[in-house]
């Protein structure tokens, strides 16, 4: 339908797997524990595996859109509302992309400043982080990727540093097994929406990676790493706390960094804050290329400008937020969003495009032989 | 050009402006090494800590301590007065120790525990231990006359207890553990002040928040081999043969314990199942160790006490009202209507306990 882009800036179709999940796994992880424990109990693990199940359903969903249009979001738009609706709906997109960025950005510097240094001013980090954002995504889509790549490579050193915590589990905690009704579960699962979200992307990289259409199984692929590592996290956190205790603690995988002690180290949790950085680092710099790709497809702008309005507001939104209520509330509206954005209305998009395109078939058969 | 300059400006301004947050040098503040928090009649709490001093070269030979305490209404507004008086900002980053006072513990622990766990630089390993009497600050105040600082001797002491398994283990995260479940009762390492002595004496158990009662160490011993696994303990037990009385004692002791719950009945039936392994390596009777049948009935004899003292510590623990071996996690853990309130009103209660003790001396050392 579109141009298509140039070979030169494509990049290798099993870079997906770290595109989705270097795009998932950010902030959500440090502190998801607790909201699911408030619906799910101690069965919250089930939870987790069901939302990581219907990731994969959207990943196949956005998949069948993606291949009938051979597009990205914004040709979805226009083929099934036309240019102008198209283009509005697009827009929404554009400013859901930037406010993703954003609360992950607002919840880095609020765990560097409750965590590590409780005066550093927010505007200092967002303005420093700004000018280093300008910097990746104006390097274009193949520099992200590359930051993306790392961005999943280098924090897996803090994977196996999690199964330490294990010397106080009790997993009795856990039994019986599924003693929570099927809504509390789904509750729960719809709860990690915010650490689960970010896959969304793939409407917008999507005409970027070479043999598209071979891509699906790495998509997949980085879904499923991202749902074990959260199971196992979740399996890890409901045998290290008790109930009660795990409600009372807001970034329950930060406390359990906290108890890790090596030979040559005491507290662990400092180098495990400093390394996140490289988790979210990713997040950001996608969701903000996203949303700069997004507005020069909708306005036929230069990217560079889209990239720095985009900077721009999300500086500004950083700076609007002072305080934890402020933080959870944005988080929690994200999340809201977020989840009817991925689980409600692509599946709708792909049942709207299916009508379109017969009529459209219909219709174009009906030129052709009169 | 131009953009090269700014970049740089820009690169020059992140690392000269990080020089302008607030910087914690070691030697410009005071690190506590251990803290005490006691009950105050006017203002309800006092709180004492305990840091090194660094002394000036050429002094080095000389350990010293500060130690300061202030009163307060609330954990943290101490942590505020404390500052007051310390020549250094205070700072809990190293603290290792947090002792509670007695009659502090009786009115209850939460509201001076949480705060520590509400700030990040505190460790969640840091080890929690109740003193007999009102005065935990003295403790740390006292000279051991051995040159070693009672901020870094009580730690050390009551750590090297945990490892030597007389004492069932705990720190902070453990105590919220047990103190935030339903099905379990938190307990910590009791201490106490003689003359210039400190020493471990027992267990403080706790219901809910509130000390409510002590074992002594024999208890403990006991107490931990029914919450855990057991690893190079050491023990005396009394063993009785033909009418005469002897002591033994068994080292490399281990033990392992099976919670095994049944409901069929009216009552729940908990049964626990421990085994123990050990090595003879004192014995001041007339027995021949070298046979066989005198071992069996030695086994037997530490089997039965064992096993009856672990019952009467369980019944009285039920008569108590606490739970700190985690029965209700046990009853919890194989019930789908857990009913926190039920279990503590009624079934508790009413619940029967058996000890089945297996012991197994693997050998009596090198001589007969």
């Amino acid at each position: 339908m579109d141009n298509p882009i140039k070979e030169k800036y494509l990049v290798s179709g099993f870079l997906t797997l770290f595109l989705i999940n270097g795009m998932q796994v950010g902030m959500g992880v440090l502190s998801y524990q607790r909201t699911v424990v408030k619906s799910a109990g101690y069965d919250a693990w089930i939870s987790v595996l069901m939302a990581g199940m219907v990731v994969h359903l959207v990943i196949a969903c956005m998949y069948i859109l993606l291949k009938r249009s051979n597009g990205d979001l914004i040709s979805i738009h226009q083929q099934i509302f036309g240019k102008w609706l198209g283009n509005t709906l697009s827009f929404f997109a554009c400013l859901y992309f930037v406010v993703l960025g954003t609360t992950v950005l607002r919840g880095y510097i609020e765990i560097v400043q409750v965590w590590m240094f409780p005066d550093l001013p927010t505007w200092g980090m967002a303005i420093v982080a700004a000018a280093f954002f300008y910097y990746v995504v104006s390097g274009g889509f193949r520099t992200v990727v590359g930051l993306t790549f790392l961005g999943v490579i280098i924090p897996i050193v803090l994977v196996p540093i999690l199964l330490l915590p294990l010397e106080f589990a009790n997993f009795i905690n856990m039994l019986p097994i599924w003693k929570h009704s099927i809504v509390e579960l789904a509750l729960g699962a719809k709860e990690t929406t915010l650490s689960f979200l970010g896959f969304e992307l793939l409407l917008l990289y999507y005409p970027f990676l070479k043999n598209k259409e071979l891509t699906q199984k790495w998509a997949h692929f980085g879904a499923a790493m991202t749902t074990i590592s959260y199971t196992g996290l979740m399996v890890v956190s409901l045998a290290f706390y008790s109930e009660e205790q795990l409600n009372r603690t807001i970034w329950a995988t930060l406390t359990l960094y906290k108890v890790v002690q090596l030979p040559f180290l005491e507290r662990f949790e400092y180098i495990g804050i400093s390394l996140w950085m490289f988790l979210i680092v990713p997040n950001i710099a996608l969701a903000l290329w996203a949303a700069s790709r997004c507005a020069k497809r909708i306005f036929q702008m230069n990217q560079r400008i889209a990239l720095v309005i985009s900077l721009a507001l999300m500086v500004i939104i950083v700076l609007l937020m002072p305080t934890r209520q402020e933080v959870g509330l944005v988080d929690m509206w994200v999340g809201e969003i977020g989840f009817y954005l991925v689980f409600v209305y692509i599946p709708i998009l792909v049942v709207l495009q299916a009508i379109v395109l017969k009529f459209r078939r219909g219709s174009h058969e009906q030129t052709t032989t009169m | 050009m131009n953009k090269r300059l700014l970049c740089s400006l820009l690169v020059l301004l992140l690392f000269v402006l990080s020089g302008c947050l607030e910087t914690r040098v070691v030697d410009e503040v005071s690190m506590i090494r251990a803290a005490a928090f006691d009950f105050d009649k006017e203002k309800g709490l006092k709180f004492t800590v305990t840091f090194p001093t660094f002394p000036e070269q050429g002094q080095e030979q000389e350990l010293q301590q500060g130690i300061i305490s202030a009163t307060g209404e609330t954990a943290k507004g101490t942590r505020i007065s404390l500052n007051k008086q310390s020549q250094k900002p205070v700072r809990f980053g190293q603290l290792r120790l947090l002792l509670f006072s007695q009659e502090l513990a009786e009115q209850g622990v939460e509201n001076t525990v949480r705060p520590m766990y509400r700030d990040p630089s505190v460790g969640n390993r840091i080890l929690l231990a109740v003193v007999e009497g009102n005065d935990a600050g003295a403790l740390l105040d006292s000279d051991l006359g051995i040159g070693e600082l009672a901020g870094v001797y009580i730690p050390e002491l009551i750590e090297q207890n945990y490892d030597t398994s007389i004492l069932p283990p705990t720190n902070m995260h453990e105590f919220l553990f047990s103190l935030y479940n339903d099905g379990r009762d938190p307990y910590l390492p009791l201490l106490e002040q003689t003359d210039d002595r400190i020493s471990v004496i027992g267990t403080a158990l706790f219901d809910g928040e509130r000390y409510h009662s002590k074992l002594d160490l024999n208890d403990s011993f006991i107490l931990k081999m029914m919450i855990d696994t057991t690893r190079q303990a050491v023990q005396q037990f009394e063993v009785e043969y033909e009418d005469e009385q002897s002591y033994v004692v068994l080292e490399k002791l281990h033990s392992d314990v099976k919670r095994n719950l049944d409901k069929s009945g009216d009552v729940p039936v908990f049964t626990l199942d421990i085994s123990i392994k050990g090595a003879i390596e004192d014995y001041n009777g007339k027995m021949n160790l070298d046979q066989a049948d005198i071992i069996k009935e030695m086994e037997q004899s530490i089997e039965e006490q064992i096993a009856n003292r672990g019952q009467e510590l369980l019944v009285q623990f039920q008569e108590g009202g606490i739970d700190p071996v985690g029965m209700g996690e046990k009853y919890r853990s194989t019930t789908r209507d857990w009913d926190p309130e039920e279990w503590e009103s009624s079934l508790y209660a009413s619940a029967e306990f058996n000890v089945h003790v297996n012991v197994k001396i693997i050998q009596s050392g090198a001589i007969e």
